[in-house]
């Protein structure tokens, strides 16, 4: 009796320990990169924020910008794995069909931040940068991502 | 900053970061040199009303407005065609009154050239005589390409253009926009933009099965907008629609495509700021926010 009541515990104890081994499934693919895109995009919200004179300091820009060039490294790892779900993401097919396109465009990503992060740290006008980095952002949602539904 | 005098290539980069500075400062006033020829004045409404983007086969990396670009649609894939000046393959052979008759009644020079409102004529339709002999200056101007028209992929009973000229006849109501003037200028100004010019309807307002723009549902979102996406609600509607979106920020959303959250537009909207709406005055950006912003509510469906 006792021995069964443990077998049990034990096989329901493994069936809800289980996913959480596996780790990387589909939903926490497309979690794990919308929680990088959504940190470029505070990241880009607040720069343009500073920018216009909202907020923060040539400080805060400088941390921002070189925060965002640093994220800017892991957005094509973050796509590696091909999940597409139209429901819960709006990331293209496309992006794995095209994958060259895709790390292109990544790069250009890269790119453009790390001259914005580099003009900040020198306490230059990021004016320029900015419009490329603006650019290679919606370069890349252009082609692949999805517009928002109704 | 950018000089009324300098030409305007050579300036092109600069007056872009103007813009965007411009933008990005909140200050309103001389985003760009005042047009002064009417081609000039032209190129403006061209880039208002996003000739380009249909008309361009961007994909393929196709000569501007040599047409090409396959347009699906629910009633089947429309290619868009040649608007430059190719006397045989384009527009040139046309006169100031052919391209008026086009966007206006939706008609073509040939007999019996009724056009399916895949060409968004119910929304230029409403232009003004003063932009349309400017558009025609400017398209004058444009570099001919000999780039032969392709046969749209529908089905034969639309072939005939009999079905355009019944849908005319049916649905839709030519004539020019007529000012409301218990409303402002500026509101007026963006009324005209974004039902006539920029045609933001065309994509944001769902159509019924017959493929005519639900006017109660103006600007609500549909589920089949341009190339069989989905479109948002872009009335004030406070849960669906963009209702928290301060006008500060839905003007930097249309000048650079930037949202509250620091996210920026994709797919066409993308293509639309980048050809159309970056280009305009931060005036008449401001006029369509204030027309927006005027709208009914509307939940999505």
């Amino acid at each position: 009796m006792k021995l069964r009541k443990l077998a049990l515990a034990a096989f329901v104890g493994s069936m809800i320990a289980l996913p959480g081994i596996a780790g990387a499934d589909d939903e926490g693919t497309i979690k794990y990169r919308q929680s990088v895109m959504k940190a470029v995009g505070g990241h880009v919200g607040a720069i343009g924020s500073i920018a216009k004179g909202e907020g923060g300091s040539a400080d805060h820009m400088k941390a921002h910008t070189a925060a965002l060039a640093d994220l800017a490294t892991m957005v094509e790892a973050a796509f590696k794995d091909k999940v597409v779900n139209e429901e819960k993401s709006r990331s293209l097919g496309k992006i794995w069909e095209d994958w060259d396109g895709f790390a292109k465009a990544a790069g250009a990503m890269k790119e453009a931040t790390a001259a914005l992060a580099a003009a900040a740290a020198k306490g230059e006008d990021v004016g320029t940068a900015l419009k490329a980095t603006f650019d290679s952002c919606k370069g890349c949602h252009k082609d692949f991502r999805a517009e928002k539904k109704g | 900053m950018v000089s009324a005098s300098a030409p305007r290539t050579a300036c092109a980069a600069r007056a872009w970061l103007a813009t965007l500075t411009i933008a990005l400062l909140g200050l309103g006033g001389a985003a760009r040199a005042a047009e002064t020829t009417l081609a000039e004045r032209g190129e403006y409404v061209f880039h208002a009303a996003s000739c380009a983007g249909c008309h361009t086969d961007v994909e393929n990396d196709g000569a501007p407005l040599a047409g090409g670009r396959r347009l699906p649609t629910p009633f089947g894939t429309f290619v868009s065609p040649n608007i430059t000046p190719d006397p045989t393959h384009g527009i040139g052979a046309w006169s100031e009154a052919d391209l008026e008759r086009a966007l206006r009644h939706g008609e073509g020079p040939g007999w019996f050239d009724h056009y399916y409102p895949v060409f968004p004529y119910p929304s230029y339709t409403r232009m003004s005589g003063e932009d349309v002999r400017a558009l025609w200056a400017y398209l004058r101007t444009v570099e001919p390409v000999a780039r032969e028209n392709e046969p749209h992929e529908i089905p034969w009973y639309l072939r005939i253009r009999v079905a355009a000229w019944g849908w005319k006849l049916l649905f839709f109501e030519p004539g020019e926009f007529t000012p409301d003037p218990a409303r402002s200028g500026e509101w007026n100004r963006g009324a005209y933009l974004v039902r006539a010019l920029s045609h933001c309807g065309e994509c944001h307002t769902p159509r019924d099965g017959f493929g005519v723009s639900i006017g109660s549902r103006e600007l609500a979102g549909s589920a089949d907008g341009a190339e069989g996406k989905a479109t948002p609600n872009i009335t004030p509607h406070e849960a669906d629609g963009v209702g928290r979106w301060s006008k500060r920020e839905l003007r930097e959303y249309l000048h650079v495509g930037m949202d509250p959250d620091g996210d920026f537009a994709g797919g066409l909207m993308a293509e639309v700021v980048d050809e159309s709406l970056a280009h305009l005055r931060i005036e008449d950006i401001d006029a369509i926010v204030e027309y927006l912003v005027s709208l009914p509510p509307l939940p999505s469906d």
